[in-house]
Parts: C-alpha cells; structure tokens; sequence
C-alpha cells in the first residue's frame, strides 16, 4: 500500500493521529504518533490487522529523547511490500518514575522478550504485561540506556 | 504447588546448558512440567558501549555481542552505515564479504553438529567434525587475523585484502570436505541409536513458529519441502534440525567452489580511515541472514562522531522463547539435548 494512501486511512477513517516520516534511505517509512496520548495505538490495533492481514512484529527498539523514551515498532506484514513502522514518544510524570505504557505481548509474544530488555535498560513499566523482567537478575539495577543514566530502584519502588 | 512436584533449578552455570542461563523447572517424577527462563548473567552492556564510543571502535564491541557469529554482526553494522553514507562497496569487496559469510556460516554450523555430538557422547564424530572446522579457523585467521572476534569489515569494505594462495585453500577445503561427505552419513546419519534418540524430539510447531517469529535453519528444518529431503524423521524435530544444518554445510561448500573463480580484481576497501570518521544523521534497520537466523540492526545517527543509539535484534532472543513448550512433557535428561539442537547463543540474548 501506498505510505501516503495509509497514512491518510489512518487517520480520517480510524482517528490515528500519526505523521509520515521518510526512515533511512531506502524509500522506508515511519508513521510518528504526534499526540502525547498514544493509547489508540493498542486499543484500535486491530484497525491496522484490517489493513494487512497476517501482520506481524518483527522488532521493539527503544531510544531516549531528552527525558522521553521513544519506542519504534517494526511490523511486517505479507500483504505490504516494506516494513510498516511506528514510532511514539513517552513522558513520565516526574524524572523518578518509571516509564509507563501498555505490552503487545498477547497479542504478538514475540514482543516479550523485546519489553523485556526495553524494561530493564530503561526503566519501563508494561502495564499489563503477564510476564516477569529477567534480563538483569540479581542486583544490577540500572538503566543503562537511559539518557541520565542509573537511578536506583528496589522492587519497582524508587528508594 | 501441589505436593508431587519438585522444583528445581538448572544453571546458571551448568554443563548442560549452552551458556549462562538459568531454568526454573518444575518436575512430576522426571517429567518437565513447566520452565522459567532467566537471562542476563552475561550482559555487558554492548548497546551503550557502541553509543559511548566512536565510529571506528564500533567492531571491536560488535564483535563482543557473540563471538562465534562476529563477522555477521560486523556485516549488519557496515551494511547500516554504508546505507547512511551512501556508500557503493567495490565489487571485490562484496565477493570477498560472501566468501567470509560462506566459511563463516560453514564454521557455525560445524561448531553446532560437534556439539551436539559431544551431548550425545559421540565422540568420533565430535573429533571428525572439529578436525573440519580446525582448518576454517585457520582460514580466519590467514584473512582476518583472529579466530574469532575478527574485527575484518570496514564500512566500505574489508580491512585488508586476501592473501596469496587463499582461494586455492578455500578451494582445497571445498573439494576435500565433500569427498568426505560419505564419512559423515556413515558415521553420524545412517547411527540407529542417534536416529532413535533424536527422531520426534522436541518438534517445533508451526504455531511456534508464528508466534516467535521464528527463522533460520530451525525453522527451515519444519517445512515440509525439507522434511521430504529426510529419512525416517518427521520434520521439525531435532534430528531434522541436525540433518539441515549437514546439508546446509555441502551446499555452502558447493557455493564456494564457485565463489573462488568469481572475485574481480580492484580495491577491498572505499578509502582510508581517520578518527574524525562521522556518519550522516538518518536511522535504518538493517538485516543479515546469520547461521541462525535474521541478525537485525535498528542504528540512529545524529550526524556526530558516535551513534545515536544501535539496537539489535538476534535470532536467539527469538529462539529462547520457545524453549517452555519444547521441554513441557519431556524427562529432565532430554532437556539439554534439545537445548543444544537449537543453537542458542546466550551470549546473544543477554549482549
């Protein structure tokens, strides 16, 4: 499907609030979800399901952004002939706390171990993930990945 | 926990597992009920040691993130930059990357049959399949300068040229290991007690295989076309993971034979380097076919000297996941059997 032509549907027919970036060079593109509030993306994801049917996810990657965590999500899908990748930015509420989004592990296990590692390196919370972090067992308890990096956490509670 | 069954931990370091892992089994008699998995005894950070440092250091970490299959994370990483940069790899530089691919995938492969043999205390065949390999390492070592963590591409090419007399051994190689090809259905696939342990163990189904994204030669070895190829196995099961990568090899050194004739002269590498080496600021995700499966580099540049951030995908992140339901109903002894015939690398789940 055309970038442009998705881009469009998304948004006028299932009030996706995203934007289309150009990603790399290699005629990819990335739709960045603009508004602060991306819960759409996970409530309305079977929208996208309609659209190519048998989508999968390749691949969660995580990077910092000045305070935010920005996540980009690499799905594949046999009806579309690039890689469909989206992109939203997440704030905490304060520089104490964790990150805090929903998982997309029921619905592509796959996700599991990718949340997992993004949990660990950068301190985020899966809401409603039914699965236990175990990247970094034992005592290191850093988030190596963050911008402003190691704050120290016990038992999901900042000290 | 009802009272007939047992817990019980296995690792982190045990000889039966294929590195530092740890299983959380709960056990009826010896029968495995349910697995945990635990990782991260081996993380080293990789990902925040390649945005710390510069450009050019970048292999050297690379590297680190499995040593066994170094040169492929080496190829995504150049393959990643050379797209930022825009650079065309001269052609001799291509033809030598896929030879390395072609010995290094080989070398991996040789690596997974030996050890396998090993947990199945087939030591004749462990020792033949080593002596194999020995002399691919010294082909490493002849090009590269290393064994492992090779430390050889450059974006833009290769660190240095082929040698006098390489081809030729490759060549040699080739030609010797398929005369011996006999030896090995011998020795390892026509072994009744090998066949009978193997065959039906641990079959990955395709649901699995959907759900974890799974690919590589596992997978390869659950499709129907390759389970026709099979004697006596009933596809996906670990002894059809074995038989794959055997084939996977011959047709590798078949491949080879070819490659030799075809490197053209001219140069092995775009320019030479300098420290102040930058990239231009864009991101791609990058892909190789790896002995295992898709290797996948997600890089972001920010246009400075180091990388914004380099996020990789490895096929044993992927693999791991299906351990529970391959183990869930066998006896505790099979479990590192079927650890090993999936060719996990802990290394690269942890990174």
């Amino acid at each position: 499907m055309d970038p442009y032509a998705l881009a469009k549907r998304l948004k006028d027919q299932h009030r996706w609030d995203v934007e289309l970036q150009a990603f790399g060079f290699s005629n990819r593109f990335l739709l960045l979800w603009k508004s602060p509030n991306h819960s759409t993306f996970f409530s309305e994801f079977s929208s996208l399901e309609e659209i190519f049917p048998g989508i999968s996810l390749s691949f969660i990657s995580g990077f910092a952004e000045g305070d935010a965590l920005a996540l980009t999500y690499f799905f594949k899908s046999p009806t579309a002939t690039n890689q469909v990748i989206f992109r939203f930015f997440i704030e905490r509420a304060s520089p104490d706390r964790l990150y805090e989004t929903r998982s997309i592990a029921s619905r592509f296990p796959v996700a599991r171990i990718y949340e997992n590692e993004i949990s660990a390196l950068f301190g985020t919370r899966f809401l409603d993930a039914n699965y236990s972090y175990s990247l970094l067992p034992g005592e290191d308890n850093e988030f190596s990945m963050r911008a402003v990096e190691a704050l120290s956490m016990n038992h999901g509670e900042y000290l | 926990m009802s009272r007939d069954t047992i817990p019980l931990q296995m690792g982190p370091i045990h000889s039966g597992l294929p590195g530092i892992m740890k299983l959380n089994l709960i056990l009826q008699g010896d029968v495995i009920l349910k697995t945990d998995l635990e990782f991260g005894y081996s993380h080293r950070k990789i990902e925040r040691l390649l945005q710390d440092n510069d450009w050019l250091s970048s292999f050297i970490y690379v590297d680190r993130i499995d040593s066994e299959a170094s040169f492929f994370y080496e190829w995504a990483y150049a393959q990643a930059v050379e797209e930022l940069c825009n650079f065309q790899v001269p052609k001799r530089a291509q033809r030598i990357r896929e030879i390395f691919a072609d010995l290094a995938i080989i070398s991996g492969h040789l690596l997974y049959l030996a050890r396998m043999m090993r947990i199945l205390r087939f030591e004749t065949a462990y020792h033949y399949i080593l002596r194999e390999r020995e002399v691919i390492l010294d082909l490493f070592e002849l090009l590269a300068g290393a064994r492992s963590n090779m430390n050889y591409l450059r974006y833009g090419g290769v660190s240095q040229d082929i040698s006098e007399g390489f081809l030729q051994r490759v060549f040699d190689l080739s030609t010797q290991f398929l005369l011996r090809t006999e030896e090995y259905r011998a020795v390892i696939f026509e072994n009744a007690s090998l066949r009978a342990r193997l065959s039906g163990l641990a079959v990955l189904k395709p649901e699995t295989i959907v759900a974890y994204d799974l690919d590589g030669p596992n997978v390869r070895a659950a499709t129907p076309l390759e389970s026709q190829l099979m004697i006596g196995s009933i596809g996906g099961d670990a002894l059809s993971r074995v038989e794959t990568r055997m084939r996977d090899v011959i047709a590798r050194f078949t491949h080879l034979r070819q490659l030799v004739d075809q490197v053209p002269p001219g140069d092995f590498c775009l320019f030479e380097y300098d420290r102040d080496f930058s990239v231009p600021a864009g991101e791609v995700f990058q892909s190789v076919e790896s002995y295992r499966g898709e290797i996948s580099v997600h890089l972001i540049s920010d246009g400075t000297e180091k990388p914004k951030r380099v996020a990789w995908r490895t096929p044993s992140q992927r693999i791991v996941q299906a351990i529970p339901s391959l183990l869930e109903g066998l006896p505790l002894h099979e479990a590192s059997v079927v650890l090993w015939s999936l060719d996990l690398s802990v290394s690269e789940v942890d990174k």
